[in-house]
């Protein structure tokens, strides 16, 4: 089983003791709520494969026609109502980095509502097929496009199993600064790394009026995340691809 | 030395001809139809540099392609183009790797028009990259887990083997080697269609292409689709420049590639056929299959009607004659476009189960229902550049190169003369 | 026989040539001296990230350095960040107003456009501070 799974492997957790204590940020957990989700990392250490990001969603908390995730990921990455470019492109052109999803509940004919993004998978399709290697995944987990070595070949958007990636179809202006985009590359869902290496929680999680999202440390037993996954019930999305996503949706009704 | 002549060793069996020594020579400027065809071919090419430029300035938004239906009329033209450069090099293998000799004299023509047909397809797609600035990015950074890498290694590859290959056949006396270089050729235009086919196959994300099946469906399709724009290029050779196909040749071509257009259409039915048994893909399957979506018109009314009938029914029912033999390759070249349209657009338009067990009733992404995609000028242009930089590559082969026979007189058992060749021939 | 000498005779206007080149150079070099925007935050400062010298010449090595510790491993110090280039170098002729650093005659653009060399940076990054 690779390290990175969602699982919590003892080692791993004795290991990220052992580094807490030496890097004197211990005590990350002890009932602080999950909105504290650990100490943040200092600036010049780098990410490391003892911790792996991951998200979990509660569908059934996610509202109906609320889409605050989405509004809080467009105004923090300026895509999307965030930014002012973008106005040439058509409603399928411009980019996509989250979207809300009504989907049909067989069971009993209603419809239950997700949002949708890059899952961050551990073996991700568009880290193996992109041919210059400019997606990536970081030791962490998150999976990103290195806009450097991106051709804007859109071959990992022919991969993805969830569309979760978008294409800039023309030039652009108002970006974020700490969020660079522009035309001719693939971009998608950063699990907001430029937050989470600052120690603070993705903007969609921080924005959910439902307390929908839990982001955290899927290693650390202690987690939030790790907590929750234990307890109630989850699944991936299109799980019989092998994928190990990062991100899980908790209260999909089973079928 | 280009100027000169070229005699080659004895290679005509056919009844009358035997032993005689074959002469090959460059295509002379005074034919009209010449100048004509390369002045059409640049002002092609040319118009899809400029188009080229200009989205690279404005950004795909110019085009009808979306975060949906990334890959669109420049793929399908592009992987159209790349496959059929495998299947142009079939009357070279026919001579080289199977020995027979009544196709040599065109196996020069087949080797350069493989190569050509590989370059233009090679540059429409790295003209309608995001950053095609960034090619050489592209060619010093490889991530080998990549099928896309591999292909670049393929396509580079391919193109220096026909042209190893077309040296071979080029210098007197090296039989030997142009057959040795006729096997590489052979052996590398199947890793070629294989790689090219793996492209899609890998995609297991998406529920329209099964891995091993469209393997097999795109190498039988090169062969058919290749034969076919080599026989459209033959003919115009034949017409143009007074020279002589032997009908006998024509006919055998014409009914290969009516089995292979054959062949290609039953793989693809298999292919779609297995995808109906697998759950999660049967979903693609029934809107090609069922006559009740835009894709399904395209399979039946593009591929299996005039993609597959028609050129058979022209093919089949008498000798091969120039009019019944343009007709139907042009069809089966529409029906190959007509099966890239369905698997290469089509794949990207049917709903991905990205929940998987439900339907999606509602997205800001349209994520539930069949997509549609129609190209804009730009991919037009792009597309139409790239078959004109094919064109302008092999007239020019020809032009510099000792490519085609030399005019021979017709013997009794050619093809009649049609009166615009005698008019051509006379002038 | 070869003879070394006569050929040097004969290549002398190529050679000549390529010292004119090399020369130019050198007097490019020197007629480059680069122009802080007197309305910046660096204009006030003694020295930058590296002195004055260093950066000059080896600027784009740090900022790719950088780039790459960040966007691979996550580290998020300011020094030679391009953010931070941009915060402290761009021109602020009124206060929380801007004006683009790769823009005509502006830090960034002034040297490229003498050196003849394209900036690629800002086709993805922000050319101005973050007014959010
Ligand atoms: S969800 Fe898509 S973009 Fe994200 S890691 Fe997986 S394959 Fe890549
Ligand atoms: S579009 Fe960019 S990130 Fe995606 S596969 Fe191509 S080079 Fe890689």
């Amino acid at each position: 089983m690779s390290t990175k799974s969602i699982s919590h492997s003892a080692q791993l957790a004795k290991r990220r003791l052992l580094k807490a204590a030496v890097t004197g940020g211990a005590a990350l957990w002890a009932g602080q709520g999950y909105k504290l989700f650990a100490a943040a990392k200092p600036d010049e250490q780098p990410v490391t494969s003892a911790v792996r990001w991951g998200l979990l969603v509660n569908v059934s908390q996610c509202g109906d026609g609320c889409d605050d995730c989405v509004t809080a990921c467009q105004a923090e990455n300026g895509w999307g109502s965030g930014s002012s470019d973008e106005q040439q492109s058509n409603a399928l052109q411009v980019a996509q980095w989250m979207r809300k999803l009504d989907v049909h509940n067989p069971l009993d004919g209603s419809t239950f509502s997700l949002p949708l993004m890059c899952q961050h998978c551990d073996s991700a399709p568009c880290v193996d097929v992109c041919p210059t290697g400019a997606s990536f995944k970081r030791a962490d987990g998150i999976v990103l496009v290195d806009r450097h070595t991106c051709i804007g070949c859109r071959y990992c958007m022919m991969a993805c199993p969830y569309k979760a990636r978008s294409f800039v179809h023309e030039p652009l202006f108002d970006q974020r600064a700490h969020q660079p985009r522009g035309k001719g590359c693939v971009e998608s869902c950063t699990l907001c790394a430029h937050r989470v290496d600052k120690g603070k929680q993705p903007a969609c999680v921080e924005a959910c009026p439902h307390g929908a999202m839990v982001f955290g440390d899927v290693n650390d037993p202690n987690s939030e995340i790790s907590q929750q996954l234990a307890k109630v019930s989850s699944r991936e999305l299109r799980k019989n691809l092998g994928l190990n996503a990062g991100v899980r949706y908790a209260g999909i009704p089973v079928v | 030395m280009l100027g000169c002549v070229m005699p080659v060793f004895p290679l005509f069996s056919m009844k009358g001809f035997t032993q005689q020594r074959m002469v090959y020579q460059e295509l002379s400027d005074h034919h009209g139809a010449y100048t004509l065809a390369m002045l059409i071919c640049a002002a092609l090419t040319v118009a899809g540099g400029v188009v080229a430029y200009y989205m690279h300035h404005r950004g795909h938004v110019i085009t009808g392609m979306d975060n949906h239906i990334v890959w669109g009329l420049p793929h399908v033209v592009a992987v159209f183009l790349i496959v059929s450069a495998s299947g142009a090099l079939n009357v070279a293998s026919i001579s080289s790797v199977f020995g027979k000799n009544n196709y040599a004299p065109w196996a020069r023509l087949s080797v350069l028009l493989a190569a050509a047909l590989l370059l233009g397809g090679l540059a429409i797609i790295l003209l309608d990259l995001g950053r095609p600035d960034r090619l050489i990015v592209a060619l010093t950074h490889y991530n080998f887990k990549s099928v896309f890498t591999w292909n670049i290694l393929l396509y580079s590859g391919f193109i220096a083997v026909c042209l190893l290959y077309l040296m071979a056949l080029l210098t007197p006396n090296w039989q030997t080697h142009s057959s040795k270089a006729g096997w590489l050729a052979f052996i590398w235009r199947l890793l070629l269609t294989t790689g090219t086919g793996l492209i899609f196959g890998v995609l297991l994300a998406r529920n329209a292409y099964f891995p091993w099946l469209i393997v097999p469906a795109f190498i039988a399709a090169s062969l058919s689709f290749g034969l076919a724009l080599f026989l459209l290029v033959l003919l115009w050779v034949q017409r143009s420049t007074a020279r002589v196909v032997p009908v006998t040749v024509l006919s055998r071509l014409t009914r290969l590639n009516a089995k292979l257009a054959l062949i290609a259409l039953v793989s693809v039915l298999l292919h779609h056929g297995v995808n109906m048994l697998v759950e999660e893909n049967r979903s693609f399957a029934r809107l090609v299959l069922w006559p009740n979506s835009w894709i399904s018109v395209w399979f039946w009314l593009g591929q299996v009607l005039v993609g597959t009938a028609l050129p058979c029914w022209l093919f089949l029912k008498s000798t091969a004659n120039a009019r019944n033999t343009t007709l139907g390759a042009i069809t089966i070249v529409l029906g190959g476009l007509a099966m890239m349209v369905v698997l290469i657009i089509g794949g990207q338009a049917v709903p991905m189960p990205v929940v998987d067990g439900f339907s999606i009733v509602n997205s800001s992404f349209q994520d539930g229902t069949v997509l549609s995609y129609w190209p804009k000028l730009a991919e037009w242009l792009l597309s139409v550049g790239g078959v004109g930089l094919v064109l302008f590559l092999a007239l020019l082969g020809m032009r510099v190169l000792p490519i085609l026979p030399q005019r021979i007189k017709p013997m009794p058992n050619v093809v009649k003369r049609n009166a615009d060749v005698d008019a051509i021939s006379k002038s | 026989m070869f003879d070394w000498r006569m050929q040097l005779q004969q290549a002398w206007p190529i050679v000549g040539l390529l010292l004119l080149f090399i020369g130019s150079v050198f007097a490019h070099e020197k007629a480059n001296e680069v122009e802080l925007s007197a309305s910046s935050k660096a204009a006030k400062l003694e020295a930058c990230a590296a002195p004055t010298e260093d950066m000059r010449r080896n600027h784009m090595d740090y900022l790719f350095h950088k780039r790459d510790q960040t966007m691979y491993k996550g580290i998020r110090t300011a020094d030679f960040s391009l953010r931070e280039c941009i915060d402290c170098h761009v021109s602020r002729p009124v206060a929380d107003e801007f004006v683009p650093i790769n823009a005509k005659g502006e830090f960034c653009e002034s040297c490229h456009e003498e050196v003849g060399q394209k900036i690629d940076c800002f086709s993805c990054h922000r050319s101005t501070p973050d007014e959010h």
